[in-house]
């Protein structure tokens, strides 16, 4: 398991996904997003299987609460990327970087006039979800699955050619497997909440190719670190209730979002509000256009058996855009 | 008659000599014009099974045949960095525009496209054009890109092209830049003097340009290959000067004999002339069968073969005699070294032949044991088609195809694409259910194929997919957000056809890629559906097969008629079966020292190229038809001095000492011009020319030492009698006609 698992794997796809409030010296309140993405080929069947080296894609979102404004930014690269030891000890997505191991994990990455270099240490132990860490993908394959909801993180913020020292709370997934990630009408909604006591949240609800919701899940993790699996497989569930309280249509690709969340969990007392800090925060750097998505920073408030509470969290959405048919099948339904 | 032929050119020598001035006055505009309309390429044809295949690429699958292959590097930046994206994004955009350029892919659609530092990528263009035209537009393409920041290589099969057309004329004029002169200090060494040594030079040298000139012509209607110019100029110098030297030498002798200039010439035209017509019919049939293929390239070398044997042929009997007409005696003039046809007879030849007669089973044994020594790496050819690796590696496109070579690992391991069509069959859709089945049956068999690492197609992603999550995937096909997978669905279906790619370790031309293809080839895909495959196996395979299933016949037709011109000028049954099995047998060492040399890379550094690992599939052909044609000639010239004196003695022994000491020096001077020429071949930068030159060297001087010094006498010395063997009937039947130079 760690620090091995923390290190990148032979599978099809592996990602490692960082999201947090920062906020500065000066009282300044930044969410962020940081994501890198690797993917193998996964050869074929026949003796050798020969395989093409891994690709990588990283995001880099950044949301000033203060200003209201979103910047992001993308990087690629392929190759082996061989780790001198257990764990992640360096990767390298052209002129950005990401090391992991289960003390620390620091990164780098920025967009125009922005840079930001966090170092983080974990607070809590990491959650297997579905308690194993393992579960079916949704439509085809199956994945590992841990996060680590709480990293204490500090660094520096360089906006706007301020340079800014800057600390907060991170969430850590990291997900590996042998699965495919499919686009609208397939998609998700990826929740990870942190709540003022000390409880996090996770709570995903998948859709499958045709549109319908085939899954709600999540987990409900302690200030202890102890794991409690909700949800299960299906569009319903007894202990995890997701409503849709808004929308919202992106000006960049007409992709129609829900924006404005209730999550409750009967069972445990618990309702959560959750609004976007900012409307506009779709990563469409993303490619193909099938994988552009809304990942952003939102509020959330709420009640635990009647006592309110508070929190902050980040908010993944996939499968809303419709993208374009393939050239060659609007030929053929001309015909 | 071609005494009284002579005596007519002689009588009217000036005529001729204004008449063939003013043929060259014309021809030479002509020449010069001569590489405009020669076309690269002829090594394959439109009704292979592979070229067919082509076809269904281009219009079934939208799949460019013609690309270019644009190679971009960055010291400074990534690839993936902002910069080095927007410098290459900039560069494209201008081309991208042009109605000529069907698709640009780079490594934002695939990122295989980068190299493993990061600082290079390549990107491939793909036209809407043929390869000529793709040729034409590598101009407009260079003009409109010139990327800032980037440097640039060009490559690519219009680009190799347009490099292989380019060596090939420079080959040929730094060829000719040797072989004339080298040639001609042949000849001086030869002669002695200056005049009789530049008089067959000069003639040599106006057969080429008439040649040439007629090549010109014939290039504006008939498909003709760049290589002609290289066989036109080595038969052209090579034969005009062999023929010249035959006649000038009998003309000398007919003087010192005490003709006058007119007999010299008649006689002369009828001796000599009359050889240089026999052997010019026998090299025309050796190469006239390159026209029996139907490939643009033998096709088109064959016809410039028999252009350039008829002006070498027609300039040795008309200005050959004319000219030798108006100097009469000056030919001896500016005499500037001992003549090595007048030196004292020691009798070298009759000696060394008596020699190999006493002692026939100890000569020939060795002899034929070294010669199949020599042939021996045949064994081992594998036969195959041109690369990049013909070119010398300072030329942009060899540079090119060197870095996609080594840094991306392409060009190295064999790619077999396969279109699988649905044809007339009801469901066309190829991502519904059902054909998404048959797919992904036909994906996982081309997988369990011998020798195949991967296949690359929309059902063949991952091993850990079975047909119906292919399904479940390709529902709807542009929610999937897998790159590699996208891109695959893009440009690798359409409706009623669907790509795979078969790759493979195997050697891409040898033996194991082509069984691999014919592997492909015998699947089934059911009723209503076809399998097309295309790529440089499935398209050797075809021209391999196609070529050799013609070979044999092709041979025979020339063995033949070769025996038969044999048989009627000499009056034996077995002297040209003996003449036709040593010709054969020059001609394997020829091909044994090729594989030696071309193939397994032997003096790979000496020659100054990099080994094939292969032997062009019709280079064999082209070296059989040129060696035959050639070495026959001297063959004729030996058999005829024998017949001449076993006629006038009756004994076999002696004939053959007399006839190798009376031919000796002629024909080792003649071969000696010939290798000359073809060796200034092996300063070629175009491998293929070298191999032929170095193919054509090596058989002539098998051809004019081993065989004739040693095997032939041998031979001839064990068959005895039977050397003249005629039964009468035959005789009485055939017509007659006498050869002696």
């Amino acid at each position: 398991m760690f620090p091995r698992d923390e290190g990148p794997h032979d599978n099809r796809l592996e990602w490692w996904y960082y999201s947090g409030d920062l906020r500065d010296e000066e009282g300044g309140e930044y969410g962020f997003h940081f994501v890198v993405f690797q993917s193998r080929d996964s050869g074929d069947s026949s003796e050798s299987g020969d395989r093409e080296p891994p690709v990588y894609a990283a995001q880099f979102g950044l949301t000033d609460v203060g200003s209201n404004e979103h910047v992001q930014a993308a990087r690629f690269t392929t190759g082996e990327q061989p780790q001198d030891g257990p764990g992640l000890t360096g990767l390298k997505i052209a002129d950005w970087s990401l090391a992991a191991n289960p003390e620390r994990h620091v990164f780098d990455a920025g967009a125009d006039d922005v840079r930001l270099s966090l170092s983080m240490t974990p607070t809590k132990p990491p959650a297997l979800h579905n308690e194993t860490g393992w579960l079916a993908a949704p439509t085809t394959g199956w994945t590992y699955y841990y996060s680590r909801p709480r990293m204490a993180a500090e660094g520096t913020l360089v906006l706007d050619g301020r340079r800014l020292t800057v600390s907060g709370d991170v969430w850590m997934d990291h997900q590996w497997g042998e699965f495919f990630v499919l686009g609208n009408p397939a998609g998700w909604q990826w929740f990870g909440v942190q709540l003022d006591d000390g409880t996090d949240l996770m709570v995903t609800q998948t859709r499958n190719v045709d549109g319908d919701i085939d899954s709600l899940y999540g987990s409900l993790i302690n200030p202890d670190g102890s794991l409690k699996p909700l949800g299960q497989a299906g569009p319903e569930s007894r202990d995890l209730e997701l409503l849709t309280t808004g929308s919202w249509i992106s000006p960049h690709t007409g992709a129609d979002y829900p924006s404005g969340w209730t999550i409750r969990l009967p069972a445990d007392g618990i309702q959560l509000n959750l609004s976007p800090v900012v409307a506009d925060q779709e990563i469409i750097s993303a490619r193909p256009e099938s994988a552009i998505y809304w990942e952003g920073k939102v509020s959330v408030t709420g009640t635990r058996n009647g006592n309110p509470v508070r929190g902050s969290g980040y908010v993944e959405l996939t499968g809303y855009v419709v993208p374009p048919s393939l050239p060659w099948r609007d030929a053929g339904a001309a015909r | 008659m071609l005494y009284s032929f002579g005596l007519k050119i002689y009588r009217k020598r000036w005529a001729v000599l204004a008449a063939w001035a003013m043929l060259l006055l014309v021809a030479l505009p002509l020449a010069t014009k001569a590489t405009d309309a020669l076309k690269p390429g002829g090594f394959s044809n439109n009704s292979l099974p592979a070229a067919q295949a082509r076809a269904v690429f281009r219009d079934q699958l939208d799949l460019s045949p013609i690309s270019f292959e644009l190679i971009f590097r960055s010291e400074r930046y990534g690839a993936y960095e902002a910069e080095f994206t927007r410098d290459l994004q900039d560069a494209l955009a201008p081309i991208g525009a042009r109605p000529e350029v069907a698709r640009i892919t780079t490594h934002l659609d695939d990122p295989a496209r980068v190299s493993p530092d990061g600082r290079t990528v390549h990107v491939t263009v793909g036209l809407n054009l043929d390869l000529e035209d793709a040729a034409d537009f590598l101009d407009t393409a260079r003009s409109l890109i010139s990327p800032e920041g980037l440097e640039l290589t060009f490559t690519g099969g219009p680009s190799l092209y347009a490099d292989i057309s380019l060596s090939s004329e420079r080959d040929v004029r730094r060829a000719e830049l040797l072989a004339f002169p080298l040639s001609t200090i042949a000849l001086l060494l030869v002669f002695g003097t200056l005049v009789a040594a530049f008089l067959p030079a000069t003639v040599g040298g106006v057969g080429v340009v008439l040649a040439l000139a007629a090549v010109a012509l014939i290039s504006r209607g008939v498909d003709m290959s760049v290589f002609v110019l290289n066989i036109v100029t080595l038969l052209g110098i090579g034969l005009g000067i062999d023929y010249s030297l035959y006649f000038t030498s009998r003309f000398r002798e007919q003087l010192a004999a005490g003709d006058t200039v007119e007999q010299a010439v008649a006689r002369s035209q009828a001796t000599a002339g009359q050889a240089i017509l026999f052997s010019g019919v026998t090299s025309l049939i050796g190469l006239a069968s390159l026209t029996a293929f139907e490939f643009m390239m033998l096709r088109s070398v064959g016809i410039g073969a028999v252009i350039v044997i008829t002006v070498a042929v027609l300039a040795a009997l008309t200005l050959m005699p004319a000219v030798l007409g108006i100097l009469g005696h000056r030919i001896n003039a500016l005499q500037v070294m001992p003549s090595f046809l007048g030196r004292s007879d020691r009798d070298l030849w009759g000696s060394l032949s008596r020699w190999v007669m006493a002692r026939p089973l100890q000569v020939a044994v060795p002899t034929v044991l070294f010669l199949l020594l020599l042939a021996a790496p045949l064994r081992g050819i594998r036969l195959g088609t041109v690369d990049a690796t013909i070119l010398p590696p300072e030329l942009e496109s060899r540079r090119g195809f060197d870095i996609l070579r080594d840094e991306f690992g392409l060009l190295t391991k064999t790619q077999i694409p396969v279109a699988y069509t649905f044809g007339d069959a009801d469901d066309r859709d190829p991502l519904s259910a059902g054909n998404l089945d048959r797919l992904y049956a036909f994906g996982r068999a081309l997988e369990g194929l011998d020798g195949v690492t991967r296949v690359r197609s929309i059902v063949n992603v991952s091993p850990e997919l079975d047909a119906g999550m292919y399904a479940t995937l390709y529902r709807v096909p542009e929610a999937v957000t897998d790159t590699a997978m996208q891109t695959l669905l893009r440009d690798t279906v359409r409706e009623g056809a669907v790509l795979f790619v078969v790759e493979s370790d195997v050697e891409p031309f040898g033996p194991e890629a082509s069984g691999l293809v014919s592997g492909i080839r015998a699947f089934d895909p059911g009723p209503g559906r076809e399998l097309f495959v295309d790529g440089g196996s499935a398209e050797i395979k075809d021209v391999v097969d196609s070529l050799y299933s013609r070979f044999p016949f092709v041979a025979a037709v020339v063995i033949i008629a070769t025996y038969m011109s044999l048989l009627i000028l000499f009056r034996s049954v077995i002297l040209p079966i003996k003449a036709i099995i040593l010709n054969v047998m020059s001609i394997l060492a020829s091909y044994g020292a090729l594989v030696f040399v071309f193939q397994e890379g032997h003096f790979s550094g000496l020659l100054n190229f990099e080994p094939l690992g292969v032997i062009e599939a019709t280079t064999p052909i082209l070296l059989f038809s040129i060696i035959f044609g050639l070495s026959m000639d001297y063959e004729i010239f030996l058999l005829a001095r024998i017949s001449e004196a076993y006629k006038r003695t009756g004994d076999n022994t002696a004939s053959v000492a007399e006839g190798l000491r009376r031919s000796g020096r002629i024909i080792t001077g003649a071969a000696a011009i010939l290798i000359v020429v073809a060796s200034s071949f092996l300063v070629a930068d175009v491998v293929l020319v070298k191999a032929i030159g170095l193919g054509l060297a090596i058989a002539i001087f098998v051809d004019v030492t081993i065989v004739r010094a040693l095997l032939a006498p041998a031979i001839m010395r064990l068959l005895g009698p039977l050397n003249w063997w005629m039964p009468r009937w035959l005789d009485r039947i055939l017509p007659r006609i006498d050869v002696a130079p």
